[in-house]
Formats: C-alpha cells, structure tokens, sequence
C-alpha cells in the first residue's frame, strides 16, 4: 500500500470513531424506527425462524430474515462480552466508516485510471459525511447505509468490467457477494439509487458504441449476477418469495391503497424542487418537522445558505473545467446521472412530477417508491461527491504548476495539500450535527433516542426469557393509544415498536400493526373488559392463552396525542381478582393467574360455536357458565367450516346483531359519486356509451338495483353541479328527465327484488335507503332558490314524489332501530333448536322484572331469573333455522338530575345553565333533548357540550345558536365521546354591546340527558355434553410442536394459540380440517386414529434449505475467487 | 465611446439580423401559451406547466445555435442569483430559476453525449 494510500485510509478511520462522541454517561441509543435491540443475540437467533412470538399473537416474519447479517453484527460484537452501549459504539463506527471506505476504493481506482492527485479523500469524506446520512442516522438507519455503501462498489466492479479489467464471471460473482452481505435487510425501494445509477451505466455503454456483441455481454453479465445472487440469496428469498407475492397487495392497503400513496407521495414531495435538490436539501423532514434538531440552522443561516448554492456550482464545474479526455466522459456520465437522479428525487413535485404520478400509477412495483428522496438519493449524493472531487482535483492540480505561486517562492504542492485537507475540513463542518450526535434528539427538547435504560427493564427480559416463562404468554397494561400505536415511557423510550418486543423473545401482547383486524378488536374488547372489571375479562383472557400480566408503571399514559388509560385502572381490577403478583421489577410488576390456563396448544373434543361477530366473544365470556378451556368458533366469511364442527359441537350462542342501535347514520361521501364528466361535454356520449355497456352486463336483480340506485344519485349530484354552474334550460332538463329514468328503473327492479322475500337483504336495504335520503337533500339542496323556470321546477317536484314512493317501500321492508326504547335484533339461527334466552341491560335504569319483545311478529312478555351479577334468564325460546327479526323494549334512564324546568335570562347573575357532569367511555354517545321557548326579548343564546373541564367559551359561537321562539320547540342532539370523559350541557346568552337591547329569557324543560346504550341477548343451547380430552405436546422450536392426543377415537379439535396463519401445518394427517378458533388462532379437527401429530410452520422449511443452498454457494463462490486469484 | 459604439452597433447588427427568428420565437411562445390553454388541451398544461417553455426552448436551441458553454455558464451563474433570492426568500422564484438551471444543465449534458463516442485524446 501506498503511504498516501495508508495515511488516507487512517485518516477515514479516525473519522469513523466519530459515533465514540454521541454516546453520554450509560446513554444508549434506542427506540423510534431504530429497530435497534436490548439483547442483540436472542433478538438475533429469534430472527433465524420464518414465525417469531414476540409480536402480537406470534407473527409471521420471514419478511425480517434478510436481516441475518445486520443484526448477525450487533449479535457477533455481543458475543464477545461487550456491554450493550460498547455494542452499539462498535456497530456504529463499522456502519459509520464503510461508505467512507467503500467510495475511497471507487475514489481510489479512479483516481489510479485518470491520474487524480487530490480526489479520493475529499470524494469518501463527502460520502461519509452529508445530510442524507444525517437523516438516516436519525433512526440508525443500518438497511439504508448497506446499500449506501454497497453503490460505490458495485459501480467500481462495473467500470472494471467495462475497460475489460476483470472477466464477467469474476464481476459478477463480487457484484453478488457485494449484495449478498449489503443487502438492505431486502428492502427493495432502498435498491432506487442503485438501480438508477446501473441503468444510466447500461446507457452510457450503448451511446458509447452499440452492438449486438455489446448487448449480449450485457446480457449475459447480469443473468449470471441474476444466477448467483438468486443462489447466495436463497436463505431468504425461498420464504420470502411466497411472503412478497402475498404481501404486494395488502402492502398498498396498509399504505392506504393507491390514493394513500399519492396523497403521501405529494406530502414528502413538497419541498423537493429542483434548487433544494441542487443544494441536496429538500429532505421532507427538514420542512415538516418544526422542532428538526438542526434543519434550521441550514435554512437561515446566511453563511450555510451560500455554500448550499456553492454545492452545485461546484460540482457541474468540471463540465465547464474539462473538455476532453477519458476524464471529461466520466464527468458527462455523473452528471447526467446527477440530473437524472433529481427527476426521481423531486418525486410528484413539479415540473415534472405528473410523469412520477404516471410510473406510480401504472408501472408495476414502482409503488414500492412513495418516498422517493430517501430511496434514489445516494446515486445523486454518490455523483456529486465524484464531481466535487473531480473540481477540487481540478483546481489543486492547476494550483502546483501555478507559475505565479513558483515565483513567491511557495511551495506549492504544500499549499495544494494544506487546501486539500482544509477542504476535507470543510466538508465535516458542513456536517456538524455528526460531530455532537443532536441528530439523535429528534424533537429538540422533547424526545431523543439517547436514553438511560433503568436497571429493572433488563432484568425483566432476562427473567422472562428463562426457561418456565418463555412459553407464558403475558398481556402489556396498560395499553397502547389505539389509533397510532405509540408505546412511550417516562424514561424516555418512544417508538412504534413494543419495548417488549425488543427485550425478550417471550410472547407479551401489545395491541400492533402486525394484527388482524379481529385480533385488535379482540384485544381492544379484553383491554375494555379489564378496564371496567367485567367480570368476564378473566375468562376471555383465559380463552386467548394469556396466563400472565404485565403491569407497567412507567407507561407514558398521557402523551399528547396519544393519550391511553392511567395504569392504576387496570392495577385496581388485578388487585381486585384472583390474581397473584409474581414478581416485580422496579415499576413493572407482573400477576399470574392463580388456576390453570390454556396451553399454547389443547385438544378438545368439543368445539363451542359462536354466531355472531368475533367480539362477540367477550358477551359469551361475561357468561357465567362460560368454559374458557373449551375452543371456540366463530364462522366468518374467510373461515367457513360450519358442517365439520357442526358434528362436535358443544355449545351453541346466537348473538343477535342490533340494528343502527346507536341511532348514527351512515356518511355518503358523494364526491366519489360526482361525475368529472357531465352532459355538455364532447367526452360525453362516451361516458353513455359505457354506461350502457355495464348495464347491459347485469344479470342478476340485485345488481340491477345497486346499479339504478347509484345511476340516479350520480344524475341528482351531476344535476346539483349544472346547477349550480348555471347551465342553459335544455341541459337542466335533459338531466333531470335521466334522473326520472333512473328513479323508473330502480323502482321496477325493487319491485323484483323484494318480491322474493327470502333473498332479501337488510344491509343493502339499509344501504339503499342512504342514499335515497341523500338524494332527497340533494333534491332540497339549494335548488328552489336557484331555479326559476317552472318546468324544471316541476319536473324536480314529480322527482320527488317518485323518490318518495321508493323510499317508502324500503322502509316498509326495512328492519332498522329508529328509536332509544325499541331495538331491533337480526338473529341467523343455523339450527332448529331450543334455546335459552339471556339479557344483559347496559343501565341499571328500572327493576328487570320483566321484559318485553317481538319476535318474527309475536309478541313475548318475560320474567326475568337473574343468573349472575349482569346476566338475566328470559326463559326458552325455539328458533327455527333461517333469519329471524326481533326487537326488544328498552327502559332508558335520564342521566340529567337538575330541576326540570329552567328559565334563563340576559342578566349577567343567571345567564349560564350548567348540567351536571356525566362521565362517559370513549365511543359512547349520548343523546341530549328538551324542550325551549323564548318568554322575553331577542338576545341570541348559544348552547354547548363541553368536557367537564373546559368553560365556555363566549366567543366561539359556531354551530350552537339556540333559536328559540315563543312556542315550544323541541331541541335534540347526540354527543360522541372521542375518549373517556366526563361533559355536561351548558347554555349561555351571549353579551351584547348594543346597550338599547331589552332583557332577554327563555325557558327550558323536560331535559334529558341519555346513552344511547345497547343491551346484549345471547340465543343458548347446550347439545350434548362430552368429557374432552387430555393432551400433551412438545415445543421443539417455536416454528414446531409435537402433540400426542391420547389412545380414544373421537374427532378431537387441536389448537395452536399462535395467531391463525395457512402455513401452520398438521404434518403427516391429510384429513384434517383447518379453521380458526378463539378468533385469532389455529384450529384442526382431526380423526381419531392419529396418536400422534407434529405442527409445523411450513415457511420455516424453505428457510433451512434456502440457508444450505445460501451456505454451499458462499463456499463455492469463495472457492472459486481464490483459485482463480492464486492461478494469477 | 468607440468600444461602446461598437458595441451597440455589433448588437444592433445582431438583432437586425435575427430579427425574424426573435419575432418567431416571441410568437411561437404565445401562439404556444394560447394553444395549451385550449378546452382539454390545457389538462397537459394542469400535469406541464412549463411545455410552452419547453417547445420555445428547442425552438431557440434550433433557430440560434447558442454555444453549449454558454449555456452552461448561465446555468452555473443562476446559482449565484439563486443566493440573493433565497436570501429574501422568494421561494417561488428561486424554484422557477432551479427548474432553468436543470433545463440549462440537462441541455449542456445532452448536447455533450456525443463526446462519448469519439476516441480518447
């Protein structure tokens, strides 16, 4: 080596010990989007199955297996005895220091070839030391800079192969060995600045000189890198292949679908313009984060402001400065791959974005970019650094054979130096937050990734991954914020990421992302249930397998804007239970069911069935009989296996579903129905043309209504726009006349369709009449005031009554609860049976002696045998198979206990009314009503619900005026909790400054303050009861489970408590069927004759033969490069 | 004075002589600008505001044959602008001078691809 070499390279190891002066005191880094772990090597192993327990019900994560050597890293560095912090500092200066020296071997080679003098050094501080790194190191981002650091290599084996410096085998064999071991843990969309700058190379290879000889080694250089990568990749791709073909789709649902991806596409784009790209800035968080740790220093400062610009002067200066040679090709292809690079950078932000929308839109998988600075920004940051050094090799070149510098008698090649490293100087001050690590503080002030973890937290992950508690499965308390998920700490800890699930390896539930629906909502109803000390909680945790809870103290619950319940709520009921607290580690302590729970897995040999919704399972929990070891089913319309476990069937609850019970209609969002197209324009007869096409497609009747249904809401909305657009006569009434034929067609199709009173269907019913009612607003919308021709007016009036027709008719089919006392239920029984009737009344309101109800038009009076705290018998009932309609009378109690009549005046003493204070849950809605009149004057008064703490507001008037007149009026309004609140009712008159105004007053009577609560009815019937049966069963890996089932012969159901995934397999038993149980897990129902059964996680094969092939390739390849370098 | 004569009269030469290209350059431009903003036609205008500039553009690039080092200059020398404006920030016209300077740029490293196929000097 070189002593210029040497030195430079020590230099860039230097640097690389910069991450030493980010860490303070025990300080680790830990927490955002970090993924960063509290014990690497467990975290690790855990990462080499395709299934892992720590999040959520268990989770698939074959999607995390391409992480081996990232967090293969951190394990290795652990392994050797270091402290975690020294870990960390370790595995930060690797990733620190190797795009420094993976560019000063690009640099270095270039150099070598062009003759640089005083490039390489400049060229890898540049590329170690820039704001896009900044940003990533912002959450450590380790995926990101292994493909940072892998450009520059991948480009150096390009060039080489180009000028014939090394053979396409050899290329291609370090190209793949490159990606193999810097593979961005297989995040594809980082790969954009990658991809961009191999495919300008390909162009530049072909202007260059294009052939056909050309082409095929092209060709044939990447099928081979395409061949071996495949092969050194296998550990991941065999498993992951299965998992991206599935993933694609509801990868873009989770991201919104397509319209969330390009509302979030124009939200990151909106600062890229070309000129902050130019000056690399533009990096969306610099502008859309206010507390940005040091985004404001470079956007004010008028001394940073000047060197952004000096930036891309500089670095296209050498297009001017060179203008022959192989040099000045090398400048035309990174700058062009600079200024193509920004088009992708700029995302959908003009001028060009709608081309980017355009790729979103229609190139398949270029989805996968909706963030484009952050996936294409290293070919920009990689072209730049070359051009900058190209210009300063340039200009200190020019400097030593400055004749004038000779003649001072200057050394110059000194000078040239000392202005090479001053350079260099420069450039890492213009990154100073690396220096300091302020990066890390993300909001300033507020939230860091610098935290001091307390002893208690390590201790507790030890102790839960020893041997007894590892398979125990534990709930968190007190839960996350629901709607953003945020798990945070008084310590400082905050992340998206559970705490738990980078501490330990045991399965401890966290309500997350990586749920199904039904698993959130079936733990939103156990956290519920705990909350409130259901007496049910205990045994619907039981059903779920969770043996244990996590209480944790030090839960930020009062985080603004995700605020959650204060953990002594769910103290209190633990402290209230049966439950005994096992250990406690500083503020987390941990309680343990006392009896015994399910295992992770049970044989049963009967299944309890459930029809009704899965949250449903909390109602039959609250049961008094309800046996959490027996499995439960629940048919849905993606697990329908209702014959199998018809036939082992135990218990059977019906749970009828009420009808619109919480009153809340429906919101028609109508411009997704509003035509961009309308009558008039030239594109017309198209949209008409296709309208009739798809009409003629509709066979069945119940297609024909949908579509004559949303055919006449488009006509009334398109009929509004031209309205109020004020189009001519003749338009207005040629769509008021195709409204009428809408309204026609639907009206003959409905007729079919309830003609046949069995197909009917009561939530397209329900559809149906919401958007009838939306039309008759559209109808009233403004449009007599707008309208002055009389035809048009009384074509709309013979409209309405048409519309008016059909809605009656639905309404006369319809089976809707449209008011507080009388709730209609919808029953689907699957058998003809006997059942027990049982009612539990969400108020405490009146005596439960009797109640009252219809069922398929009989009218029932029942007494009631109370069965437990809640639960009431109503007695026997037989429900034949098929639908039934029932509704239940429902006393409702005024929660209002002031006087009921009030009089308030304008007078300063009495101008306010207050409620009492009514305390709530979140999703509860109340209905407020009385009666007011006005006795005196006409001052303005305003009414409010507010929470119990806020005052009113006298001069937020909006949408509260109380207008009152001297006969009674009836005012109604319904309150929705957004959280647990307590709120009551106030009026106010508003002052006046008009001193001429008389003394106001008006009275107030029969308020009422109400929840609109909804009872529970469970439909029982017991079949027949069998013993169930014993099993034992063997974890061999948490990817598999051996289970014997005993000697008897009766079909048994098997279940896995893991959360229901088709790649859990029974092995060697082909008549099995598979369902899900319990509502999240895996169930099988199994004939008798096996003894012995083995549960397999199939994804969890292809991983170990994808890690032999991976394995054998590496040596091969290894082999292979060895014996050829020793030939030479 | 002379130098200033000559100056104004080389000018004055220039003008007169391309005085055609200019006026169809200007009339191309709103010719242009009135085209694009026809019923339909202007939804490429809503996704391209700038083709009116574009197609002026290469009608310049076509009809004068600026030197390609020229245009480079001013692209480089808008960098210098630039600064003034984002010192008052005029962001709305310190991103019109950027997307100049990444049309005069683009159009230099075009221009420049066909040093790629001669042979090494």
């Amino acid at each position: 080596m070189k002593k210029k070499t040497l030195f430079e390279f020590i230099i860039i190891f230097i640097l690389g010990l910069i991450p030493l002066l980010w860490f303070h005191g025990d300080q680790i880094i830990l927490g955002h989007d970090s993924g960063l772990t509290l014990f690497p090597i467990s975290h690790f192993t855990d990462r080499l199955y395709a299934w892992t327990q720590r999040i959520g019900f268990g989770n698939d994560q074959t999607y995390a297996i391409p992480g081996f050597f990232i967090h293969g890293l951190d394990a290795l560095v652990s392994s050797l005895g270091f402290k975690l912090q020294s870990v960390q500092k370790i595995v930060f200066i690797f990733w620190f220091v190797l795009p420094g020296l993976t560019m000063y071997y690009f640099a270095s080679s270039l150099s070598k070839k062009l003759k640089l003098k005083y490039f390489a050094l400049p060229v890898a501080i540049f590329y170690m030391f820039n704001h896009f790194l900044l940003q990533g190191w912002f959450v450590a981002e380790r995926t990101k800079f292994s493909v940072y650091a892998a450009l520059p290599l991948i480009m150096t084996f390009l060039f080489d192969w180009e000028e014939k410096r090394r053979s396409t085998l050899k290329t291609a064999l370090y190209i793949s060995l490159t990606i193999f071991f810097l593979n961005g843990e297989a995040g594809l969309p980082l790969f954009g600045g990658l991809f961009l700058s191999v495919f300008v190379f390909i162009i530049f290879y072909f202007i260059k000189e294009f052939s056909l000889q050309r082409l095929l080694k092209v060709i044939k250089l990447f099928v081979i890198i395409f061949a071996i990568s495949v092969l050194l990749n296998a550990y991941w791709l065999l498993p992951y292949g299965g998992y991206l073909l599935q993933s694609y789709a509801s990868a873009v649902a989770q991201a919104g679908g397509l319209n969330g991806v390009l509302g979030w596409l124009n939200y990151v784009s909106q600062d890229s313009s070309f000129i902050n790209i130019f000056r690399l800035q533009g990096i969306p968080e610099w502008y859309l984060n206010p507390s940005h740790p040091y985004a404001n220093i470079f956007l004010r400062n008028i001394f940073l402001i000047a060197v952004s610009f000096l930036i891309p002067a500089v670095a296209f200066l050498p297009l001017y400065l060179v203008r022959n040679g192989e040099l000045r090709k090398k400048i035309i292809f990174f700058s062009f791959l600079a200024l193509f690079s920004m088009f992708f950078i700029a995302g959908s932000h003009p001028p060009l974005g709608a081309i980017y929308v355009f790729l979103i839109n229609f190139l398949p998988g270029f989805i996968a970019f909706r963030n484009p600075l952050y996936k294409f920004a290293p070919a920009l940051w990689f072209s730049y650094a070359i051009l900058i050094g190209f210009t300063i090799n340039h200009v200190l070149q020019r400097i030593e054979t400055e004749e004038k510098l000779k003649k001072i008698r200057l050394n110059s090649r000194i000078f040239s130096y000392v202005f090479y490293f001053t350079i260099c100087i420069g450039i890492i001050l213009y990154s100073f937050p690396f220096l300091s690590g302020s990066f890390f503080d993300y909001i300033k002030g507020e939230r860091s990734m610098r935290v001091n973890v307390p002893q208690y937290i390590f201790d507790f992950g030890k102790w839960s991954e020893s041997k007894e508690r590892l398979n125990t499965k534990v709930l968190a308390l007190p839960p996350v914020n629901p709607d953003n998920k945020i798990d945070a700490y008084t310590w400082g800890y905050w992340s998206l990421s559970s705490l738990t699930s980078l501490l330990t390896n045991a399965p401890i539930i966290n309500e997350s992302n990586y749920m199904s629906k039904d698993e959130i909502s079936l733990i939103e109803t156990l956290y519920k249930m705990i909350k409130n000390d259901d007496p049910g909680w205990k045994n619907l945790a039981k059903l779920l397998g969770i043996k244990s809870f996590l209480l944790r103290k030090d839960f930020t619950w009062n985080l603004k804007g995700s605020p959650t319940d204060n953990p002594s709520i769910y103290e209190k009921t633990l402290k209230n239970s049966d439950l005994s607290m096992v250990k406690k580690f500083g503020s987390w302590e941990v309680y343990d069911f006392g009896d015994d729970v399910n295992n992770n897995i049970i044989t049963s040999s009967r299944v309890n069935y459930l029809v009704g919704d899965v949250t449903d399972l909390g109602k039959v929990a609250s049961l008094p009989f309800f046996n959490s070891k027996e499995p439960v089913y629940v048919p849905t319309a993606t697990n329908h296996n209702s014959e199998d476990i018809l036939k082992i069937r135990n218990e059977l609850f019906l749970v009828p579903s009420c009808v619109y019970c919480n009153l809340q209609h429906k919101f028609i969002n109508t411009d997704l129905f509003t035509s961009l197209i309308t009558r008039g324009s030239i594109f017309y007869p198209l949209i008409e043309l296709k309208n009739k096409f798809t009409e003629k497609k509709i066979t069945s009747i119940p297609e024909k209504v949908n579509f004559y249904l949303y055919s006449s809401l488009r006509s009334i909305l398109v009929f509004d726009k031209l309205v109020s657009e004020k189009r001519d006569f003749n338009l207005l009434l040629a769509e008021i006349n195709d409204y009428g034929k809408s309204l026609n067609n639907l009206e003959e199709s409905l007729k079919n369709y309830l003609g046949n009173k069995e197909d009917i269907d009561n939530d397209f019913l329900l559809d149906a009449a919401e958007v009838l009612g939306r039309e008759k607003t559209e109808i009233f919308a403004g449009n007599s005031s707008n309208l002055s021709s009389g035809e048009i007016l009384n074509s709309l009036n013979q409209r309405y009554n048409d519309l008016q027709r059909i809605k009656n008719e639905i309404d006369k089919n319809i089976w809707q609860t449209s008011d507080e006392t009388n709730k209609k239920f919808l029953i689907n029984s699957n058998t003809n049976a006997q059942f027990e009737l049982l009612y539990r009344p969400k108020t405490s309101s009146s005596s439960m002696d009797e109640v009252n109800l219809i069922l398929d038009d009989i009218n029932y009076k029942f007494k009631t045998t109370q069965i437990s705290e809640q639960w009431f018998s109503l007695g026997k009932i037989f429900l034949s198979k098929g639908p039934h309609r029932m509704s239940i009378e429902y006393p409702i109690k005024n929660l209002y206990t002031g006087s009921s009549s009030v009089k308030l005046n304008s007078s300063a003493d009495a101008s306010c009314f207050s409620s009492n204070r009514i305390k709530g849950q979140k999703n509860d809605i109340y209905r407020i009503s009385f009666q007011h009149r006005r006795l005196l004057g006409s001052r303005k008064f305003f009414l409010k619900v507010l929470p119990a703490d806020t005052k009113y507001n006298l001069l937020d008037t909006r949408n509260s005026m109380l207008d009152s007149t001297s006969i009674f009026d009836n005012y109604s309004t319904d309150y929705l909790l957004t959280e647990d609140e307590s709120f009551y009712l106030t009026i106010c008159y508003f002052p006046s400054t008009d001193k001429e105004d008389f003394v106001s007053s008006i009275e107030l009577k029969d308020i009422n303050i109400r929840k609109i609560a909804i009872p529970d009815v469970v439909f029982y019937n017991l079949s027949s009861s069998q013993n169930s049966s014993e099993s034992k069963f063997d974890k061999i890996s948490q990817t598999e489970y051996s289970v014997s089932l005993g000697s008897d012969n009766r079909k048994k159901a098997i279940v896995l408590g893991e959360s229901y995934n088709k790649n859990w397999i029974l092995e060697n038993t082909k008549d099995n069927i598979k369902f899900t149980v319990n509502g999240y897990a895996n169930g099988w129902i199994v004939n008798g004759d096996k003894q012995e059964v083995v549960i397999k996680y199939k994804l969890q094969d292809f991983v170990n033969f994808g890690f032999a092939i991976s394995g054998v390739s590496f040596i091969l390849s290894i082999l292979y490069l060895s014996v050829i370098s020793r030939k030479k | 004075m002379n130098r200033v004569k000559k100056y104004l009269i080389r000018k004055y030469n220039w003008y007169s002589s391309n005085i055609q290209k200019i006026i169809f350059v200007v009339g191309l431009y709103y010719i242009l600008s009135y085209f694009v903003g026809l019923p339909y036609i202007n939804l490429s205008t809503l996704l391209f505001s700038f083709l009116p500039y574009f197609f002026d553009w290469i009608a310049i690039l076509i009809l004068f044959k600026p030197k390609k080092e020229l245009i480079l200059k001013v692209g480089l020398l808008l960098f210098t602008v630039d600064y003034f404006f984002a010192l008052v920030r005029l962001n709305s016209t310190l991103e019109i001078l950027g997307e100049v300077s990444y049309l005069m740029i683009g159009t230099y490293v075009i221009l420049s691809l066909r040093e790629l196929r001669t042979k090494n000097t």
